[in-house]
């Protein structure tokens, strides 16, 4: 797996364009995904995806440690998320609400329990500070390590538990 | 809450649109030529916009850097500083500055190289008639009662000073 990836680094360095198809195939639909829970829409998070992958083909010379290849990706898709949000502060992020209906239709009553405490959680998350966001939405929805979250968001790993621990905290107090 | 925040995850995940990573497949392959092809290349773009004059003064200027890199022996021989002349005499009527003999700029040229190896020129260049193939151009001491004459023809003599003031005189006099 380790000589895999440091292959498609070495590649990509090279500018391989079979390695960069390979990138595309591994992480695109994550980082769509990722796009879409940091609040952005449908159309936004397709366009923020192509443009994570154009800047990280850009500055694959920028990356040394083959093993950091996916807290890199992440890495770049937060900064062109926060990018985005940047040059258009006056729209309203989607929120995770307009991600999937959370419906409570034709279900049992430990599913709309279920389903009810998801929609709470829901917003919960979605009114968290975009730090505390971040961190949840790295850690728990897109199961980056705490390790690759912590690189991804460029701080400490100590620094990436503390915020972690504090979101949690606000979530419980919320719910 | 972790677990809940996992479930969360999974519920507000969409597939992906098929033809997306085609579509960024093709993005990325379009800015192939902008990427850097290997870790031992790098791309240098200048765009480098300088007047007709200055470009003429920099070809000069890089002209006698070559001759003193490669230490070129002028004495007697001014063939190197002559050809050098008409090339830039070439260039600049190119660019449209004409009116600049070829003994002149390798006048200029020898004169530059003189003062870089720290011989105290006297030059003449600007008020002698360049038809007069007997004026002098510049003049430097070589030894003791010892001097050289470069004529505005390009040619060299050693003169002693008695020659020297002599020469001199007689320009006086023709003017």
């Amino acid at each position: 797996m380790e000589k895999k990836r440091d292959s498609l680094v070495a590649r990509l360095k090279a500018g391989n364009r079979g390695a960069a198809a390979e990138l595309v195939d591994l992480y695109y639909e994550q980082i769509y995904l990722l796009m879409l829970r940091l609040g952005h829409r449908h159309h936004e998070s397709e366009d923020l995806t192509q443009e994570s992958f154009i800047q990280a083909w850009q500055h694959i010379g920028q990356l040394r440690n083959s093993e950091a290849l996916k807290s890199w990706i992440y890495r770049i898709a937060v900064n062109v998320s926060k990018q985005y949000w940047k040059k258009h502060k006056e729209q309203r992020a989607a929120g995770l609400e307009d991600i999937e209906q959370l419906g409570c239709d034709g279900l049992g009553r430990d599913e709309v329990e279920f389903s009810e405490q998801l929609v709470l959680l829901r917003d919960a998350v979605s009114g968290l500070p975009v730090k505390f966001r971040s961190a949840i939405i790295l850690h728990y929805m897109q199961h980056l390590t705490i390790a690759e979250a912590a690189e991804t968001e460029g701080v400490m790993v100590g620094t990436f538990k503390s915020r972690l621990s504090r979101a949690l905290k606000k979530l419980r107090k919320e719910l | 809450m972790k677990e809940l925040l996992g479930q969360l995850g999974e519920k507000t995940s969409r597939p992906v649109r098929s033809g997306l990573a085609e579509e960024i497949k093709q993005d990325i392959s379009n800015y192939l030529p902008q990427h850097k092809r290997s870790r031992d290349t790098i791309n240098i773009i200048i765009d480098f916009r300088i007047n007709k004059l200055a470009a003429a003064v920099a070809i000069i200027v890089t002209l006698f850097l070559c001759a003193n890199l490669f230490d070129i022996n002028h004495s007697g021989d001014n063939s190197i500083f002559e050809e050098g002349g008409y090339l830039i005499n070439y260039c600049l009527q190119s660019f449209g500055i004409g009116g600049v003999s070829s003994e002149q700029l390798a006048g200029l040229a020898q004169y530059e190289r003189l003062v870089g190896q720290g011989f105290d020129v006297v030059y003449y260049g600007n008020h002698i008639d360049w038809s007069d193939s007997s004026a002098i151009l510049m003049q430097w001491k070589v030894g003791d009662d010892e001097y050289k004459v470069l004529f505005s023809d390009l040619r060299e003599k050693k003169v002693s000073g008695e020659e020297l003031i002599e020469l001199q005189a007689q320009m006086l006099r023709k003017k």
